[in-house]
């Protein structure tokens, strides 16, 4: 029987608003993790992520690409940030969490993001430890996720 | 599973349906499977996935890679299918470095562009990660496309598409970082998806 590679894990979708939106106990028996969110926010607002509570963002280390429907821009940051989300409810975004749960790699993420009426863009990211990814928390910058706003975590085999 | 004959004698309580399926969870079957996966124990010039089967429709290839090239850069990792290294392939790129975004092509090329790798001197832990797919690998009515997205923190970001001027069915594709070796604990994951 051929391994499956993607395993649905997480399927939540908020009836109320949240100020952030935790999976923990994440299992270690997958190769990959990969996140699929669709979100409005209270206000326009960017995007975080944490892993294990780790909330220092120079241990994030990221490249940006977006362009913005007139013209390109590409940055560097120490920030734990999925680009701007807002009150339209249009910001999608997939993050892949590479080798999560091995032990002697810092975590590469590889995200691809929309907010349509704002701007496209991705990243590449990465968590600056060894530790393997048990908890991942998205928490609006400013404000609280939206009615509907949906996340949708799989494991990747 | 065939059923030869239900008999009632002897249940209580029963109701009687025509779908064998009722009161239970629907099988919703995978359509993505791991097809062969190589993580380096020693370091190696390349890596070639062989006998790959035309049951899927598309291949995936992820990978999470370090090189042991003495640099802290991080570089492209090219890929070239069944074996040909003639200038059969195209490609297309879309690269940011923290500063500005570029764009280059080639029409002519002896393998096209996979993903990323940085080098050995880059931070302890620090790997480059790349995803590509390849669409309609098995289709010998077509030329064969694919599309990446790859980078490292520390270097780039770069989508790449591509495409092998073949209608050939792909049953093997090599990987390799031209400059020098991939390192020990580099990743490389096949997939096929029915989607």
């Amino acid at each position: 029987m051929p391994t499956a590679q993607y395993t649905a894990l997480a399927n939540l979708t908020l009836s109320s608003t949240a100020s952030s939106v935790t999976f923990s106990s994440i299992s270690s028996a997958y190769r990959d993790l990969y996140f699929r969110i669709q979100v409005g926010t209270s206000g326009s607002t960017d995007i975080l992520y944490q892993f294990n509570g780790d909330t220092t963002a120079a241990n994030y280390p990221s490249i940006l690409m977006q362009g913005d429907g007139s013209s390109t821009f590409s940055g560097t940051a120490s920030n734990n940030r999925i680009v701007s989300s807002s009150t339209a409810g249009d910001l999608t975004a997939s993050l892949q969490i590479m080798d999560y749960s091995v032990t002697d790699k810092h975590k590469s993420l590889l995200i691809r993001g929309d907010t349509a009426s704002i701007k496209t863009y991705a990243f590449a990211s990465r968590w600056a430890n060894t530790a393997a990814v048990t908890q991942v928390v998205f928490t609006p910058a400013a404000g609280s996720f939206a009615v509907g706003s949906s996340f949708a975590l799989y494991g990747v085999k | 599973m065939a059923f030869k004959s239900l008999a009632t004698s002897g249940i209580i309580n029963f109701a009687k349906y025509q779908n064998a399926l009722v009161g239970n969870a629907a099988f919703d079957p995978a359509s993505d499977f791991l097809i062969q996966e190589q993580i380096l124990a020693s370091a190696v010039s390349s890596v070639t996935f062989t006998s790959i089967p035309s049951t899927y429709k598309h291949l995936q290839i992820r990978s999470v890679s370090r090189s042991a090239n003495a640099s802290t850069s991080t570089f492209g990792i090219e890929m070239a299918f069944n074996g040909d290294t003639s200038a059969n392939y195209s490609y297309h790129e879309l690269k940011a470095d923290g500063s500005s975004v570029s764009s280059y092509g080639e029409g002519s090329r002896s393998k096209v562009f996979f993903g990323a790798t940085v080098g050995n001197s880059a931070t302890v832990g620090n790997y480059a990660s790349s995803i590509c797919d390849i669409l309609d690998y098995s289709d010998t009515s077509k030329y064969k496309t694919t599309r990446s997205l790859a980078g490292s923190s520390s270097g780039y970001l770069v989508v790449y598409s591509g495409n092998w001027r073949s209608t050939a069915a792909i049953t093997s594709l090599t990987l390799n970082f031209s400059s020098n070796n991939f390192a020990i604990g580099s990743r490389f994951s096949l997939y096929g998806s029915n989607g």
